[in-house]
């Protein structure tokens, strides 16, 4: 009976387990409607489209990944050849085609096109020491062309035919320039450059002017307009905010050579942790990470070629990571001082800020004087709370976790003014009514923000600010900073997301309609609940943490069971024959020390002492729980066991049976009874304890409301939501403790 | 009495000290095979300390207990296999409770694998029987009175075939209606020749069962005789004050 209601428990564990899983699972895959487009390219037209190894590689192929991406897609590369995929992509065999085909009238007219992602005409390739100058020095060449292309048609349709070889593949047109077989070659631009590129004695002419101008398009089915369209806005928006120019750029910098791979190859990943609370700096939309520091590193990771993941961390917490390596690059809004540069190296700085007040509209704070004797408030080690403690000696400062709680002192009159960045005061005061700036702090210095990495990591040090500094040099940097900027205060989706180009055209269907009338508590309660959890799918926050917490809890809960078992083994162990005297005082201590110490502080000391070298939270932090929880368990075990009356032992040991045989069948099984309930409460409150998981930079259910507060500066919703799900599990646990207490009590 | 029969337990200058509390001074007994003898003192004397040195409940100081032959604090000595032959009844049952009446009886024999399941199961419902219990015995223990339940440790002790018993106080924590059920038992197994030590408050009780009555003073035995001169005629000063009080 008693393992039947074991089982039921680590049944109910496990569902609610399953349930946050399966719940999150849809997350974890990076498109986030889980669509996958299938695309139909002929792999042989460098550098549009070519293979390297298995990766398909060239400008379509880049292209086309980086609108999936801004579509919120999935790719699916198929080869095919050129005809069949004109035939493919018509019946529905595949989604896209991309494979060099320029826009023709004909062509129009079985499949649809995307607008032009490239420009070709015909140029002429020669060798270095040719006299042709222009085109009329053809006449009377050798041309060599290959069959079936533009060019071949322009020369046959211009030139003598006689005087034409029609060429197979753009290997034996090749042959006949080094050979001397033909004169000069007519060929699209860009296959033109590549040839060039692999043959240094040979030179482009660009002289037919009269060439036709071809434009390039994806095609589409005609019957799916609504994919053209979507394709179309999205190809836009990676036009409009250089991520087109960087593709394009790098083919040409690699020469069109079509050894050149992927422009999304990945070299490695570069790992960025960041406190996203700080808008525009560092922010969420939905599941993703936005802010100006954000799309620098994207940007960074776009020209370096590196994979850029963001994982989440508290603003102290960014630079101890940054020190131990747990992460390669700290971008978190970071102010460069000579404190932190003694921790680690900053980049060239990509911003420029200084400190101001944000105080409520009816303040009648004017000048630094006028703090004197007031309580201020700043962000625990943000700059502002450095200057509060330099310059503002007579004032009464209150340090906050994070700004938008520092906030809260303001608007609730906790405090009379929040020292803060100037960005920083301007997203504030646009989000919240009733506040203003007040640019007075003269003496407070002007700011440069810097990317952190680790001292000596010359290697990732050199690969990011070399990125950086051509990302400033040729504007990407302000145009990312103007992007944020126009829209301070607002929740905006990454400068290189396909929702922002969404929600810049169509942000109707938002949550615009909002005004339509209806006012009153219970309006307002919806509209905040809307926007706390509904709007840019916010309630993943709060399963994605349920989920973290519930792993965690279960897999200390296990941890502490081992634990607290083999503890309470050699304890008792010691206790009734004073057998292993040196495990038991190391027993002890251990017991000691963590019952005599906070968990958060022990936390923190296994995340940053013990487990310097991993970075995988969640396990850190299930350990830390675990060899926390082993100290109660083990205290629980043993006290269950003592609990049983001494005359027990002393019966079986009178009938012959050995200590073991006793415990086993006798001691155990009535300690059992005892134990069951209280580790099930055990299980409770390790619940509620990871709720301080968050400082290692784990997202539980408390941080996920955390940051929900930070993205909607609704102070109280999102907690109370927090605590109606910790209340609710606790409810279930109980439930079934109870059951289990009243099915052991009435067992014997 | 059988005092020319076999010696099976010689106990020598046995002493035990609790910390500086010398509990038991020194000792000398020979328990003969069949012989039944009670013990009585005044409370906190040392009985129940000398009952259980004798199965290393309680490890003597010193002096020696050589139990059929064997010298039991000779650390090389197996306690377990002794303790199968020395059954031992407690004052407070000490019967298992999350185990039924015959899972109790049988539990020693069947984990210490001197009987099979069968055979086990055989010698408690004959052992039930005996004790008058056969309707209980798929009763948990919390079910009993506590005069039942003295009769099933009893039948516990019995299971593993035992030499000798040694009862401590078996009616004490008992309601004086339950009292004679258990001292019939206790009877009934002195009656069938078995060798028993009892420690006792019930003077009529020893006096009917026992060959011997020891009593236990200042760490020692004061005073041993048959149970008609020791509480007829007796010599020790102590013990007739004793006697004066209890009878
Ligand atoms: N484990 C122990 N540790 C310390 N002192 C003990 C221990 N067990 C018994 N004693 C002491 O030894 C003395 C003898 O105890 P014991 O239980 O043998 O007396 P008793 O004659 O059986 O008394 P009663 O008639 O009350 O049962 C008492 O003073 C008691 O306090
Ligand atoms: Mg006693």
């Amino acid at each position: 009976m008693q393992r039947k209601q074991l089982i039921a428990l680590v049944a109910v564990m496990s569902v609610l387990c399953l349930m946050g899983t399966s719940l999150c699972v849809s997350t974890d895959v990076e498109a986030a409607d889980g669509r996958t487009l299938v695309v139909e390219t002929s792999p042989d037209f460098a550098p549009f489209d070519y293979q390297v190894g298995k990766e398909y590689a060239g400008i379509d192929m880049d292209i086309v990944r980086a609108v999936c991406n801004d579509m919120g897609c999935n790719v699916e590369f198929r080869t095919n050849t050129f005809d069949s995929i004109l035939m493919s992509v018509p019946s529905g065999k595949c989604d896209i085609g991309a494979s060099g085909f320029s826009i023709s009238e004909e062509r129009a007219q079985i499949v649809d096109f995307s607008i032009p992602y490239a420009e070709i005409n015909q140029v002429v390739v020669a060798p270095k020491d040719t006299t042709i100058q222009d085109k009329e020095d053809l006449n009377g060449k050798i041309i060599s062309v290959q069959t079936g292309t533009t060019g071949a048609d322009y020369a046959s349709s211009n030139y003598d035919r006689n005087n034409i070889k029609f060429q197979k593949t753009y290997s034996d047109v090749l042959l006949d320039l080094n050979t001397g077989k033909a004169d000069a070659e007519i060929v699209d631009s860009t296959v033109a450059l590549a040839q060039c590129a692999a043959n240094p004695n040979l030179q482009v002419l660009d002289i037919l002017d009269d060439s036709p101008v071809e434009q390039y398009g994806f095609i589409f089915s005609k019957d799916n307009t609504a994919l053209r369209d979507e394709f179309n806005d999205s190809l836009q928006h990676i036009m409009d905010n250089g991520l087109y120019d960087m593709i394009m750029e790098y083919y040409e910098e690699n020469g069109y050579s079509p050894e050149t791979p992927s422009f999304f190859t990945t070299k490695g990943t570069i790992v960025v942790e960041t406190s996203p609370d700080f808008p525009p700096y560092d922010n969420m939309h939905g599941q993703e990470y936005t802010g100006i520091d954000m799309d620098i590193m994207r940007a960074i990771g776009y020209v370096t070629g590196y994979n850029i993941e963001f994982r989440q961390n508290t603003f102290d917490s960014v630079i101890v990571s940054v020190q131990q390596g747990k992460c390669d690059v700290g971008a978190s809004g970071f102010t460069i001082n000579d404190e932190r540069r003694e921790k680690v190296d900053f980049t060239t700085p990509y911003a420029e800020i200084h400190q101001v007040l944000v105080v409520k509209e009816d303040s009648n704070i004017q000048t630094k004087e006028d703090l004197r004797g007031k309580t201020i408030t700043s962000q625990l080690s943000s700059s502002g709370a450095d200057y509060a403690t330099d310059h503002l000696k007579d004032s009464n400062l209150i340090q906050q976790k994070d700004y938008n709680i520092a906030l809260l002192d303001v608007i609730s009159g906790k405090a009379v003014a929040e020292v803060v960045d100037n960005t920083v005061a301007e997203a504030q005061v646009a989000a919240n009514d009733g506040l203003k700036i007040l640019d007075i702090l003269d003496d407070a210095e002007v700011e440069y923000y810097g990317l952190i990495i680790k001292k000596g990591n010359t290697e990732m040090y050199n690969l990011v600010n070399d990125a950086l500094e051509k990302l400033i040099a040729d504007g990407t940097v302000d145009r990312i900073i103007e992007y944020y900027t126009s829209h301070i205060g607002e929740d905006i989706a990454s400068y290189y997301s396909g929702d922002a180009a969404r929600e810049d055209t169509g942000g109707d269907d938002d949550d615009d309609d909002d005004d339509a009338a209806a006012v009153g508590w219970w309006q307002e309660l919806k509209d905040r609940f809307h926007n706390d959890f509904l709007k840019n799918d916010r309630y993943m926050y709060i399963f994605d943490g349920l989920k973290n917490t519930l792993i965690i809890t279960a897999v200390a809960l296990v941890i502490g069971l081992v634990l607290g078992s083999i503890v309470a083994m050699v304890r008792s162990t010691h206790d009734m024959t004073g057998k292993l005297k040196i495990i038991n005082a190391i027993c002890h201590l251990y017991i000691t020390v963590i019952r005599g110490t906070p968990v958060m502080v022990q936390l923190l000391l296994i995340y940053y002492v013990v487990f310097v070298s991993s970075d995988n939270g969640i396990l850190i932090a299930s350990v830390a729980f675990g060899i926390n929880s082993g100290a109660y368990v083990a205290e629980v075990i043993r006290s269950g066991i003592t609990a049983v009356p001494k005359g027990q032992m002393e019966a079986c040991r009178s009938l012959g049976m050995s200590n073991r045989m006793a415990m086993t069948n006798v001691i155990l099984p009535q300690a059992f009874r005892n134990i069951m309930p209280a580790i099930g409460n055990e299980g409770i409150s390790l619940l509620k304890e990871t709720s301080v998981a968050g400082y290692i930079g784990i997202m539980d259910l408390t941080r996920g409301a955390d940051i929900i507060r930070g993205q909607t500066y609704d102070a109280l919703l999102p907690i109370l939501v927090a605590a109606a799900i910790y209340l609710a599990i606790v409810l279930v646990l109980t439930f079934f403790i109870r059951r289990l207490e009243r099915r052991l009590n009435s067992a014997y | 009495m059988p005092t020319d029969s076999e010696v099976l337990i010689e106990i020598r200058d046995l002493g035990k000290s609790f910390g500086d509390h010398e509990v038991l001074r020194s000792i000398d007994l020979d328990v003969h095979k069949g012989e039944v003898i009670s013990i009585i003192g005044p409370s906190g004397c040392g009985k129940s300390t000398f009952l259980r040195s004798i199965n290393l409940l309680e490890v003597p100081t010193h002096g020696s207990i050589v139990f059929e032959g064997i010298d039991i604090l000779d650390p090389k000595t197996d306690v377990d296999l002794l303790r199968r032959r020395i059954g031992m009844v407690f004052q407070s049952f000490n019967l298992f409770p999350h185990k039924t009446v015959k899972e109790n009886i049988m539990m020693a024999p069947v984990k210490l694998q001197v009987m099979t399941e069968g055979e086990a199961s055989a010698k408690a419902d004959e052992l039930l029987a005996k004790i008058g219990l056969s309707d209980k015995a798929d009763q948990y223990p919390s079910r009993l009175s506590g005069g039942q339940q003295q009769r099933v440790a009893i039948a516990r002790a019995l299971a593993m075939n035992p030499d000798v018993m040694l009862f401590d106080e078996p009616t004490s924590a008992l309601d004086p209606e339950m009292v004679g059920e258990v001292l019939k038992i206790i009877k009934d197994l002195a009656d069938s020749g078995m060798t028993m030590l009892v420690v006792t408050h019930e003077m009529g009780f020893a006096r009917e069962i026992s060959d011997r009555v020891l009593f236990i003073n200042d760490g020692t035995i004061a005073e041993e005789n048959v149970p008609e001169e020791l509480f007829g005629n007796p010599q020790n000063e102590r013990l007739r004050d004793f006697l004066s009080k209890v009878l």
